[in-house]
């Protein structure tokens, strides 16, 4: 991509985002806004190409979530500000429709209808042309609702056409290998080496490495983990890509709520997405349990790796044939549609968010090194409420490196609060 | 019994179909579809585990994609517990288990509910063996909608139990006028479309025996030894016109009799409509009688009139009784026909070949040879 891999000026910076994810890339934005020197390392060749663009895509507007009206409702919160802040990555020129398992499914439709009305959610029965595509042996309700999708490669182009404007040093193609702390105490500014021999110092360390996230440093055996460890789960997750059938081409299903389906645009590559609760997810481990397949590499990504190393690439690791098939069932236009592609990543959890959906942020500041902040969001649409907490928790407002003294000693203050 | 079937003398056996297998187009079809398995258990711990590997064999070896529904028709014994356990292994499983026993039509057709599969084939563990599956697809594949395993015992009408079925199947099929190999057992593949038809009604699991046959689409048949893997040697030939077999086919033909016609009914109805008439035929004599005989017994002509009177009233409520009960059957049994326990499956999907190489001389071959996907029974998207 036209991805600026520059060679940095300098290299002291005042923050460093370890990881070009949407939320690596958000953050180093919010930053460079006012007025921070930032630079972002990235593991791939380009940004936001492994969870930041593998997954539904899909601009959560709460329909998800019937069992948990306070998800449903922040979703609902949050859709807004995404939508001005991105307008251009906003797709929403299909139809959204919420079909009800008759068998199977945790909700009925009237329990669905009363979740609407409490939230606030703007939801009809299906015009009949809709409807029709159902078999209505297996789905007993299907309503239209207003939930658009997200373009990831409009998101991409986007921060980096900021990054650039912002002259944040991006670094494509670099792998971190250690952070350190440049002297010995909890507020020292931290030396950051990469696989690529570069050394850049900054006030802070953003390590933004999702479902790395304890594994910052890849596949660099010896190194310890860039923070003390968060208890996660992860994935192997396939999101299935189809060219859709003419009654499809326009619309996104996605059939409730249980063991089902969903069947939606991914704006970015003009296809649609295959996503099944029962086939998506191929592997799921807690990251200090028994690790899948009897691999003994503990980093996730190489885990992944691994896995479809071993079993013939994504497509020989595809589970499409079931997913399509069982979809077929509740839609017959899906019948004996081909796999175009698929996309296979790890999706993460924090421990104990499964149950709930809630995918709150996670924040964690090291031990150690006081001024590295561990960042994982669950979500692309909550983006708003780490800078938030950015803002208020960590009181980073304004560069530690600019402004007077008092100005410097007012920023670490808080930090200071924070258990220095 | 074989020679009365003229169809007989062209039909496939297991052998030449297996033996067909090895045609390469047709492997590479094979390849890309997608069977469904379903088996039903019920007290089947003696041979479930052996029985589930021999067929996960048989599957890998012809299809990149299958699927085993194992329905469990509330067993008493610790069949669960022995399919839970093989869920850790063999890929591809799926158990569903019925809250309460509802017998093998009701089971079958849980497994069909659940089925995504291209084709569709039921298996008896009992009695047929898991090589009939690529040979039953492949005949599938080969233009036919619907395929009869017929086991060679019952085309050859060997033992009572086989020829009274036989022609009890011969009868229904004259009666219905539908094409049904007489000796079909229950061991059937279906594709989709036919499937679809099957489960449409609410009488579904009455009708499961004919109701491939009902839906008219093209079938094929395959003649097999069966090789009965869940019956011990001793126990194959025992008890097979028991009078207990009997009682219980007997039941099963008068089941599927009523559910797929309602002559029986309507006759039962005119039977009344008849002996209604007769009454008011009778009462009509004994009125005669009683008018031009002058020696009636006091009493006779009134009792007579009472009686035949009462009988015409009772027949006759008899017979609107058998029509509105007729049209009733029709349009009931909404309940659900049977309430899942249980639903798991195999930690992992499909057989992971390429593991097992890398890991052969390695440690961790067990482990290998089942990549856990530990998927919870209902996560959310």
């Amino acid at each position: 991509m036209e991805a600026a891999i520059r060679t940095p000026r300098a290299e002291r910076y005042d923050a460093i985002m370890v990881g070009g994810g949407f939320y690596g890339c958000a953050i180093a934005g919010y930053l460079a806004r006012r007025g921070w020197r930032v630079a972002l390392v990235e593991r791939e060749a380009e940004l936001m190409t492994r969870a930041s663009f593998v997954n539904q895509a899909r601009l959560h507007n709460g329909y998800h979530y019937p069992r948990s009206f306070r998800t449903a409702r922040r979703s609902r919160v949050n859709l807004d500000p995404f939508r001005s802040v991105f307008p251009e990555a906003v797709f929403s020129e299909f139809r959204a429709l919420y079909a009800i398992a008759r068998n199977g499914s945790k909700i009925s439709p009237a329990h669905f209808e009363r979740f609407g009305q409490v939230v606030g959610m703007p939801m009809r029965p299906a015009p009949a042309e809709d409807a029709a595509l159902f078999d209505h042996r297996l789905i007993e309700k299907v309503y239209e609702v207003e939930e658009p999708a997200f373009n990831a490669s409009i998101l991409r182009q986007h921060h980096v056409a900021e990054l650039r404007h912002l002259d944040v040093d991006v670094l494509t193609g670099h792998q971190v290998i250690s952070v350190e702390p440049l002297a010995d105490h909890r507020a020292s500014p931290l030396l950051v080496s990469t696989d690529t021999d570069q050394q850049l110092v900054a006030d802070w360390v953003f390590n933004c490495t999702y479902a790395d996230l304890n594994h910052a440093y890849g596949e660099h055996a010896g190194h310890e983990p860039v923070s003390d460890r968060f208890g996660l789960v992860h994935q192997i997750a396939e999101v299935a890509l189809f060219k859709p059938p003419p009654p499809l081409a326009r619309r996104g299903v996605t059939v409730m709520d249980g063991p089902f389906f969903s069947a939606m645009p991914f704006p970015a590559l003009g296809l649609h997405s295959l996503t099944h609760v029962r086939y998506t997810h191929h592997a799921k481990w807690n990251e200090d349990g028994e690790l899948p397949f009897g691999f003994t590499e503990r980093c996730p990504t190489t885990i992944l790796r691994r896995y479809l190393e071993t079993g013939g690439g994504k497509f020989g690791r595809s589970r499409f044939a079931w997913m399509v098939r069982d979809a077929a069932r509740y839609m017959p236009a899906l019948a004996g549609v081909p796999l175009a592609d698929t996309l296979i990543d790890i999706k993460t959890l924090a421990v104990g968010t499964q149950v709930d959906d809630a995918r709150p942020i996670l924040m964690h500041r090291d031990d150690r090194m006081g001024r590295l902040v561990s960042v994982m969001g669950g979500k692309v649409d909550n983006i708003f409420d780490i800078f938030e907490f950015i803002e208020q928790t960590l009181g980073l407002a304004t560069p530690p490196n600019k402004g007077s003294a008092a100005n410097r000693s007012a920023v670490s203050a808080p930090a200071a609060a924070l258990g220095n | 019994m074989s020679t009365s079937n003229p169809t007989w003398s062209s039909i496939d056996t297991l052998a030449a179909a297996t033996a067909a297998l090895a045609d390469s187009p047709m492997q590479k079809r094979l390849r890309e579809t997608l069977p469904s398995v379903v088996i039903v258990v019920s007290d089947a711990a003696d041979y479930i585990l052996p029985y589930l590997e021999r067929l996960s064999a048989t599957l890998r070896q012809t299809f990149d994609h299958y699927e085993v529904i194992i329905v469990d028709d509330a067993s008493r014994d610790n069949t669960v517990a022995r399919v839970l356990q093989a869920q850790d292994t063999i890929p591809g499983t799926v158990l569903l288990g019925l809250s309460s026993q509802r017998g093998a039509d009701v089971a079958v057709v849980a497994g069909l509910e659940h089925a995504i599969g291209d084709f569709v084939i039921i298996l008896d563990p009992r009695l047929d063996q898991p090589e009939l599956v690529p040979a039953m697809t492949a005949r599938a594949l080969g233009g036919a909608d619907v395929v009869y395993a017929l086991p060679r015992e019952r085309v050859e009408g060997i033992g009572l139990d086989n020829v009274l079925t036989n022609r009890f199947l011969e009868f229904v099929a004259r009666a219905k006028d539908i094409d049904v190999p007489i000796a079909a057992s229950s061991c059937r593949l279906v594709s989709r479309a036919v499937l679809n038809f099957m489960l449409k009604p609410t009488n579904r699991h009455r009708i499961l025996m004919l109701s491939p046959a009902l839906s008219g689409f093209e079938h094929a048949t395959l003649v097999y030894d069966r090789e009965y893997p869940g019956i011990a040697g001793r126990a194959r030939g025992k008890n097979r016109s028991s009078i207990r077999r009997m009682v219980s086919l007997a039941a099963r033909a008068v089941s599927l009799t009523l559910a797929v016609s309602v002559t029986p009914l309507r006759a039962v109805s005119l039977l009344a409509l008849g002996a209604s008439g007769l009454t008011m035929l009778y009462s009509l004599y004994v009125i005669g009688y009683w008018l031009f005989s002058e020696t009636v017994a006091p009493g006779w002509t009134s009792l007579s009139l009472q009686i035949s009177g009462l009988f015409f009233f009772i027949t006759l409520v008899l017979a609107v009784m058998s029509e509105y009960l007729l049209q009733v059957l029709e349009g009931t049994a909404n309940h659900p026909l049977y309430y899942l326990a249980r639903h798991t499956h195999s930690k992992s999907l499909a057989y992971d070949n390429t593991l097992n190489v890398i890991s052969r001389g390695n440690v961790g071959a067990e482990q290998a040879a089942a990549p856990a996907s530990d998927q919870p029974a209902d996560p959310k998207a």
